[in-house]
């Protein structure tokens, strides 16, 4: 039993375990509620799909039908980074400490997997038109390769300028802004797609949220490393083939 | 009792020991854990809803809010541990609890 296990206050964690207990009791009522029949809006989106650029529903409820909801959560994502970047007194990823590479084989396995993963990414967003994928698949994979460069330490990450970082922040919810402004430009409801042009203005958007959602999420892992100094800087090394 | 009713209570009782761990744990990180362990049951009751003895596809609205929440929780988790780190930076602790209140 560790030490935190032990200063739990008894009368409170069986309180706790009874409260618990008790929501869980009257989730489980409400969830008796639910018809079994299938409803809810899967007609709606059936009915909407030919007009919504897209093929697959998912992507179309995402990008189409509740793309304001998905705007929204692209400035989420956009305040997280910069909420941490902002906690770290820093604006890039420029002076993070990158971890040691003594393995050479590591090294040349992520310059082997990085193209893949961004391949894979590529491929996952352009998936999203006809099955599951799309910008957010597309864009967790392409994060987790910048990951992956900075446990290799691979020193690409500290040379990254840190203009086209924060650009790369920003473009996905601006896309969106873009999208929004032109429409309303054009006589639109405010994200309201011309079915002509759904898909093409899906794509742009996807393919810009991705590079966000990709930056935003590595930048929120890498990110909480310590400052280093410039003369702390580990030397950079990479080994020739 | 049907196999997304199954689901749904799974999620259900995932949902209530991160609300019981949420209250009794006064680290820091066990309290962004257990927030996390909710979220994950809240994303499989979705789901398991959305995916109810359907015929064409499952319902997608449920489904693009899990896809999105799932990158969301991810983020916000990121920022919750930053605050964490700046909490312990300044005063030292890494626990909420009564002992916190005294100046």
């Amino acid at each position: 039993m560790d030490s935190t296990t032990e200063c739990i206050k008894k009368p409170l964690s069986v309180l706790s375990a009874l409260f618990a207990a008790v929501v869980c009791v009257f989730l489980a009522v409400a969830l008796r509620e639910i018809p079994d029949e299938p409803g809810g809006l899967t007609a709606a989106a059936a009915a909407e799909i030919p007009r919504s650029g897209v093929e697959h529903p998912v992507t179309a409820v995402l990008l189409n039908f509740r793309v304001y909801d998905t705007w929204l959560e692209v400035g989420v994502l956009l305040m997280a980074a910069m909420g941490m970047l902002l906690f770290q007194r820093r604006s890039d990823l420029r002076d993070i400490r990158l971890m040691p590479s003594p393995e050479p084989v590591l090294h040349w396995l992520v310059r082997l997997l990085f193209p893949m993963l961004v391949l894979v990414s590529g491929y996952l967003l352009w998936m999203g038109k006809f099955a599951a994928g799309g910008a957010f698949q597309a864009g967790v994979v392409l994060g987790s390769g910048g990951v992956l460069l900075w446990l290799a330490g691979h020193p690409s990450l500290t040379n990254f300028p840190g203009r086209l970082f924060r650009s790369l922040l920003i473009v996905g919810f601006l896309s969106f802004l873009l999208a929004s402004i032109a429409n309303m430009a054009f006589g639109q409801a405010i994200l309201a797609f011309p079915p002509a042009y759904a898909g093409t203005i899906i794509l742009i958007l996807e393919a810009a949220a991705t590079l966000s959602i990709a930056a935003t999420v590595s930048a929120l892992i890498i990110g909480l490393q310590p400052v280093v100094r410039d003369r702390d800087r580990a030397p950079i090394h990479v080994p020739s083939d | 009792m049907s196999q997304y009713q199954f689901y749904s209570l799974a999620g259900m009782v995932l949902f209530a020991l991160g609300l019981h761990a949420l209250v009794i744990l006064p680290h820091i990180l066990r309290k962004i854990l257990s927030i996390n362990i909710m979220a994950g049951g809240v994303f499989l009751f979705l789901i398991s809803i959305a995916a109810r003895n359907f015929e064409d596809f499952p319902d997608p609205v449920p489904q693009a809010m899990l896809l999105t929440g799932v990158v969301v929780a991810l983020s916000a988790t990121a920022f919750a541990v930053a605050l964490a780190r700046r909490i312990y930076t300044v005063t030292g602790r890494s626990e909420l609890d009564e002992e916190d209140r005294v100046p």
